[in-house]
């Protein structure tokens, strides 16, 4: 068909939508369980069409697990699968997700569908004399999921179940009111326990994996609970007027915050039963009005006394912009945007954004105390040195933990991203379908993840020029979109250490664990 | 005066002789000794956990703990297999003891019962399990339900056999099945098969919709209730079918850096604002916000960059159906300027930086004690100064030219960009001691004291709340002239407060107090004993 023509037929087409809606498609087909090929009734399926604001489509397997959906819109639809007990490929954390496609007008498509069945872990949770435990509740932690738990039954027995099939750490958390050390007239000692992963560990590090397989229970998941002393966390905070308002502890550790107000009239403050580990530590005041610097500490097996948090008030921070090369500029009005680095998910980050005027100035206002990352609102530029005052730095990370001090920011800003890409190999050395990951070697930046194609290949372009760790895992033992450092602590084994500098483009194969 | 006061008011904390608390432990099933009951007494005060004293029954279930400052504690026991259960006393639903001065609590009887269990199944209308189900037990009569501290949960979650299991006290209960929601846009999903959407809504046992017509569950120490079938029921249409509430923005800036935003406020008198839902206005200008509780609410839209603050005029209306066609015009608003008086403040002379805060938004005052605050919501707010001189209050407001006297600003019909000047006074200031009912200090207790304008019908608000220390003083600054009611509960003992009445009865039971412009009372109040607040 000659060029023309076909332009005409499609502006017909155009013409004729416009008159009457397209006919519409349909979709009909089984859904099947993964592992033992059968059909499954009762299965709730949904059809998102990928326009916004359209009605999803729905049906319901019938005794012979067959559905249909007839009078869909033409449009990119998503299958979403929903049945006790099973869980849809993308739940399982598959790559690509096989059951999106497009129907075209007057479609009539016909698909299988299969749904994985769920796996679950059971065992024990026992003290160090080798006692079960009641009330104790145990989580599951991995890549994609966390937050299936549950809680020991009267013999120390627990069961998680709904799980994808894959690896897990497991891990029994004492619930530890924060209260200082029973007083005891009658000789006995207080027992304390703290959060252990499955065998009997304290730290990531020292978890051993659980498999679970599709529809099967791995049993004999016993945790010995590891008992540590009760140490207490005290201190003093400075320059907080003393009043109505009252001023909150904040605590982060392993990517958990929690409010606390253990502080006493007379401006001190004593924390108890915290488990071994990293932990940062703030004060504020009212609605976050007015914050302590961060104090960061590690719970080892000794009381930590006498910690300052010191009340300093936001302030503001102006400063410039040089561009290293043109490239850098932003096409429309730019932003830099400052966000304060917390090993916290849910903690309460403070973010500031300020405009780039023309001349290059910029002003960040009311910046509170803490530990930031420089970045830009467009996506060609990155910090490459800063200079607060007199002091200058390499790459985005601001250190404000004492206050700006009234000091200007002069922030350089280049274009030279590098590149790494490469292939996942096997032990055989067969491509492979994984996930490529990429972090930051110190903790202040976002891991970045890539889903390789069935060539096992990745690129990771437009990466800032620093060090970085890089490997690769299976397909749903993909690390958390919100990974911080302690997620990535158990792939230090795997890691390769990589330094990307300006404008690189590197190459580097990796080989699954 | 006031000095000497104080030391002896630590003198009398300080000497307090210390009490002793000793017992058996024992199986309430049989009456045989329990050995190895971790017992904890937790001293618990308004400022939070105060200290902690332990114990373990030994081989004869026999326990001690000696040197306990007398107060209120929390009773909490652990042995494996066990729950510890107490007849209720007060207005918390926990076990706990009181511990005079010098007082030996020589033969305590701590009686715990084997744990009771009910275990059983979630299925829906199929018979099919449905895991992720949060089951949760609830005593048959709350009010004289014995109370206990439960450490295993008085709730469990369905796994994929949809089985769920709770241990606890026995006694009759209501079991209750809540079926987790699913995300939905508030646009029913379509069916062309034949079947229709189905919802689950919160079950009782054994499937019904309301806890009138539940079948209780009779929960036996030491034994498990098995088979407890809760069969889902549909959830009513309120339920199953979201409303929206829908409609267009004009307005927008061209060029606008960001989107404009849409917000409500749901609830009526002081719950309003409490329950806050926003969505981002599309491209097109529209919006939709889902809704599911029928009744009061205020929408509004609001835009802001660096420059530019746009609000509209908020819309109120009562929703019980969908509500579309809702038309918001962006102008300028959401701004407030002002100043703020302090008595003390000299013209000319550099004042003290202070927060001003409006609702959810605040901004510092400059030396001259002016302000320029942006992002004010509609709604009716206290507004807050802080810090304040010792006692100061905001006496009265001036909104665009009007007077308003008190603190508090109705902005529920739009904030305009509006001048506003705050005036603050020094008002008086009301301090004395809290005593139990044997007239000694209640230091170191669980006590509430509340300031209530007699004016005002009683209605109390966070502000009319104050603070008792751990040395049983309670005072309330910056209170404006006026006459109030002042009464004290103890929340271990006290009764239960569960309704707006049941505050106002409190409140009503409390003593009259006058207080004059800047006056300084002393006073020291009893506690409100459980039957006067009753009657």
């Amino acid at each position: 068909m000659p060029k023309s023509s076909f332009a005409v037929a499609l502006l017909c087409t155009a013409a004729l939508a416009q008159n009457q809606p397209p006919p519409p498609a349909s979709v009909s087909g089984v859904v099947t369980n993964s592992v033992t090929g059968a059909p499954i009734p009762r299965v709730h399926i949904a059809l998102h069409p990928n326009s916004q604001q359209q009605p999803t489509y729905g049906a319901l397997s019938d005794a012979e697990g067959k559905f249909s959906v007839t009078s869909l819109p033409p449009d990119h639809y998503r299958v979403e699968m929903q049945r006790t007990g099973f869980l849809g490929p993308q739940q399982a954390g598959y790559l690509e997700d096989p059951n999106y496609f497009e129907l075209t007008a007057g479609q009539k498509k016909d698909v299988s569908l299969t749904l994985i069945p769920t796996g679950s872990i059971s065992g024990q949770v026992l003290n160090a004399a080798g006692e079960p435990m009641e009330a104790i509740p145990v989580m599951v932690e991995r890549g994609w999921v966390s937050g299936i738990g549950g809680t020991t039954d009267e013999n120390g027995h627990f069961r998680l179940s709904g799980l994808a099939p894959g690896k897990y750490r497991v891990r029994a958390a004492p619930f530890n009111l924060p209260f200082p050390p029973e007083h005891r007239t009658d000789g006995t000692e207080e027992v304390h326990y703290a959060s252990t992963y499955f065998p009997a560990s304290l730290t990531v590090k020292g978890a051993s994996q659980v498999t679970v397989n599709a529809g099967a229970e791995t049993t004999g998941v016993d945790i010995r609970l590891v008992r540590t002393p009760i140490v207490r966390v005290s201190g003093k905070l400075i320059g907080f007027p003393a009043g109505e308002h009252s001023v909150n502890l904040h605590l982060e550790h392993d990517g958990n915050s929690n409010m606390s107000g253990f502080n006493k009239p007379d401006g001190t403050f004593e924390i108890w039963r915290l488990d071994p580990g990293k932990y940062r530590l703030y004060a504020a005041a009212g609605q976050n009005q007015l914050r302590s610097a961060p104090v960061e500490f590690e719970i080892a097996g000794a009381n930590i006394d006498n910690l300052v948090l010191r009340a300093i008030p936001a302030a503001d921070i102006p400063g410039s912009v040089t561009f290293e090369d043109d490239a850098a500029r932003p096409k429309k009005a730019g932003r830099l945007v400052l966000t304060e680095l917390t090993s916290s998910r849910f903690g309460n980050v403070s973010r500031a954004e300020a405009a780039v005027d023309a001349d290059g100035s910029f002003v960040f206002q009311k910046v509170q105390p803490g530990r930031y990352i420089v970045t830009t609102s467009w996506n060609t530029a990155y910090v490459k040195s800063m200079t607060l005052g007199t002091i200058p730095s390499e790459g985005g990370v601001l250190g404000l933990s004492t206050g700006s001090t009234n000091a200007s920011l002069s922030v350089v800003l280049s274009s030279a991203v590098g590149e790494i890409s490469g292939a996942v190999t096997d032990d055989k050395g067969n491509p492979v379908n994984a996930f490529a990951v990429l972090a930051p070697e110190t903790d202040d930046g976002t891991p970045l993840q890539m889903a390789t194609g069935p060539d096992g290949r990745f690129t990771f372009s437009g990466i800032i020029p620093r060090d970085y760790i890089l490997f690769a895992v299976a397909p749903g033992e993909g690390i958390r979109a919100d990974a911080i450092a302690h997620d990535l602590e158990e792939f230090a084994d795997i890691a390769e250490h990589i330094t990307v500098r300006p404008r690189d483009k590197l190459v580097k194969d990796l080989k699954l664990r | 005066m006031r000095v000497a006061g104080l030391i002896l008011l630590i003198c009398t904390a300080a000497s307090a002789q210390p009490a002793a608390f000793e017992g058996t432990a024992v199986n309430g099933a049989n009456g045989q000794p329990l050995p190895g009951v971790h017992i904890s007494l937790i001293g618990v005060t308004m400022s939070g956990i105060r200290d902690a004293y332990g114990a373990i029954s030994d081989a004869t279930g026999h326990f001690s703990i000696a040197g306990i400052p007398p107060g209120p504690y929390v009773l909490l026991t652990e042995l494996r297999g066990f729950i510890y259960v107490q007849e209720k006393k007060g207005a918390l639903p926990i076990p706990a003891v009181t511990l005079k001065a010098g007082e030996h609590v020589a033969a305590f009887k701590l009686e715990m019962s084997p744990r009771a269990v009910i275990s059983g199944r979630v299925v829906d209308e199929f018979g099919d399990p449905v895991q992720h189900v949060n089951v949760h037990v609830q005593a048959v009569s709350p009010e004289t339900a014995p109370v206990s501290l439960n450490i295993a949960g008085q709730d469990a979650q369905t796994d994929d056999r949809g089985v769920f299991r709770i241990s606890g006290a026995p006694g009759s209960y209501h079991v209750r099945a809540n079926p987790p929601h699913n995300e939905s846009d508030g646009t029913p999903e379509i069916r062309t098969d034949g079947t229709a959407p189905i919802v689950y809504g919160d079950t009782w046992y054994p499937g019904v919709t309301q806890v009138e017509q539940a079948a209780p569950v009779e929960a036996k120490a030491g034994a498990e209730i098995g088979g407890i079938e809760i069969r889902l029921a549909r959830a009513a249409t309120r339920e199953t079918h979201r409303l929206t509430i829908s409609g267009a923005v004009s307005g927008l800036p061209a060029g606008a850096a960001s989107t404009a935003t849409v917000r409500f406020h749901y609830g009526a008198g002081p719950m309003a604002g409490m329950s806050f839902m926003s969505a981002s206005v599309r491209p097109d200008g529209t919006f939709t916000l889902p809704f599911s509780e029928p009744g009061p609410y205020r929408v509004w839209a609001y835009y802001s960059d660096a420059k530019t603050h746009l609000q509209s005029q908020p819309v109120e209306f009562r929703a019980t159906a969908d509500v579309t066609g809702l038309q918001l015009n962006l102008e300028p608003g959401g701004e407030i300027t002002g100043s703020v008086e302090v008595p003390g403040d000299r013209p000319g002379v550099p004042r003290e930086k202070r927060t001003v805060r409006i609702g959810d938004s605040s901004v510092e005052t400059g030396s001259d004690g002016s302000f320029h605050l942006t992002g004010a919501s509609p709604g009716k707010y206290s507004v807050e100064i802080d810090p304040l001189p010792q006692n100061g209050y905001v006496e009265s407001m001036t909104l665009d030219g009007a007077k308003i006297s008190g603190g508090s600003l109705d902005l529920t019909h739009g904030v305009r960009v509006s001048k506003l000047k705050i005036a603050v006074t020094i008002g008086g200031e009301i301090t004395g001691a809290v005593l139990n009912k044997d007239g000694q200090r209640a230091a170191n207790s669980l006590v509430v004291v509340a300031l209530a304008p007699a004016e005002d019908e009683y209605e109390i608000d966070s502000r009319s709340m104050g603070r008792v220390d751990d040395n049983g003083v309670y005072t309330f600054h910056g209170v404006a002239p006026g006459k109030y009611r002042l009464v004290a509960l103890d929340l271990f003992s006290g009764s239960q407060i569960t309704s707006p009445d049941d505050a106002k009865r409190f409140v009503q039971r409390g003593e009259l107090i006058e207080v004059k412009p800047g006056e300084r009372i002393t006073k020291d109040i009893k506690v409100l004993e459980p039957d006067d607040a009753k009657k």
